[in-house]
């Protein structure tokens, strides 16, 4: 390997240092070469000792690790403020960015949101309005049955047919009411018991999640 | 030779020889090498810790046509070498007791 090319390699690998950094210690080694060569009287002298050199540094890749290692440690033990300032503004940077993100994404998240909250308040409706028309299903074939009583009572005078069938009809009518109103009941009670157990899973979990992270 | 040279070692053999005289990079690491085996690629990151460290700065003078960046030391290298010298001393007295102990008494106290 020769002089110029060890100095690229060494410049290549320590390409992740800050500029500064990499130009003193390529210059360091490019001055160490000239004055080392510059003692030497003829080219071959020149060419055997460059060699050496090259030899004993070792190669690129072993000389910039080490500079590349004390580098590090040097941002690793500081006790100064160079190693907090780099993390102080970065920080700050990613709140003020949250920020920024946030006013910008306003006129879509705002109205997101509110659409997303009435979704929420329409599906509970739903849910509502689908129950309360069960009730009134139950109840108003609960009042037929009583109707049909009534038109029975009414008809005892007269053929017994039809008293039979409306009583029948009657009988028939509460017996539905009362089973499906039953049944009605307890399906809306377990409902609300469920709803309430995967509410406070969900509020426990967040909780949990909040915890955890703080 | 088996005995690496620590870090903080090196640091004061470098300041030991920026103390006796301004020079640039190549006469101390030949100057080093004198003294101790290490390779080219040992001295420079201990220049530049004792640069960030300010206990040397640096100068360019050009000389034929190039450039030599000669390091000098500061008040506080100065400083700091006195601690590293003191520090030596007790260091070797030390060592030099464990490894080759007194000629009475000291390896019979031991047991």
């Amino acid at each position: 390997m020769r002089r110029n090319e060890f100095l690229d390699e060494l410049r290549k690998n320590l390409s992740k240092l800050p500029k500064e950094e990499i130009d003193a210690a390529v210059e360091f080694y490019e001055e160490y070469f000239n004055e080392a060569l510059d003692h030497c009287d003829s080219e071959a002298e020149r060419d055997k000792l460059e060699e050496m050199l090259i030899a004993e540094a070792g190669s690129p890749q072993q000389v910039a690790s080490r500079i590349k290692a004390e580098y590090a440690a040097k941002y690793l033990n500081s006790d100064d403020n160079t190693g907090k300032e780099k993390g102080g503004p970065k920080n700050k940077l990613s709140a003020i960015w949250w920020i920024v993100i946030g006013i910008c994404s306003a006129p879509v998240s705002i109205p997101v949101a509110v659409v997303t909250v009435c979704c929420i308040i329409g599906i509970f409706a739903t849910l509502f309005a689908v129950m309360i028309s069960i009730y009134a299903a139950i109840i108003s074939i609960g009042i037929g049955g009583l109707a049909a009583g009534a038109v029975a009572v009414v008809a005892i005078g007269g053929s017994a047919a039809t008293v039979a069938l409306f009583t029948g009809f009657a009988l028939m009518g509460i017996a539905f009411a009362a089973v499906t109103g039953y049944g009605a009941v307890a399906g809306t009670r377990a409902l609300i018991r469920a709803m309430g157990r995967g509410f406070s899973k969900y509020v426990e979990k967040r909780r949990m999640k909040k915890e955890n992270r703080g | 030779m088996a005995f690496k040279i620590e870090s903080s070692l090196l640091d004061a053999c470098a300041l030991a020889i920026l103390d006796r005289g301004d020079t640039y990079g190549y006469e101390i690491t030949r100057e080093m090498k004198e003294a101790i085996v290490i390779s080219e690629s040992t001295l420079y990151p201990v220049l530049r810790r004792l640069l960030k460290e300010e206990l040397c700065i640096t100068y360019d003078e050009p000389y034929q046509g190039r450039n030599r960046r000669y390091y000098s030391i500061t008040d506080k290298g100065r400083k700091q070498l006195r601690d590293y010298r003191k520090q030596w001393k007790d260091h070797m007295s030390a060592i030099e007791k464990l490894l080759n102990g007194n000629e009475r008494g000291e390896g019979d106290e031991k047991k």
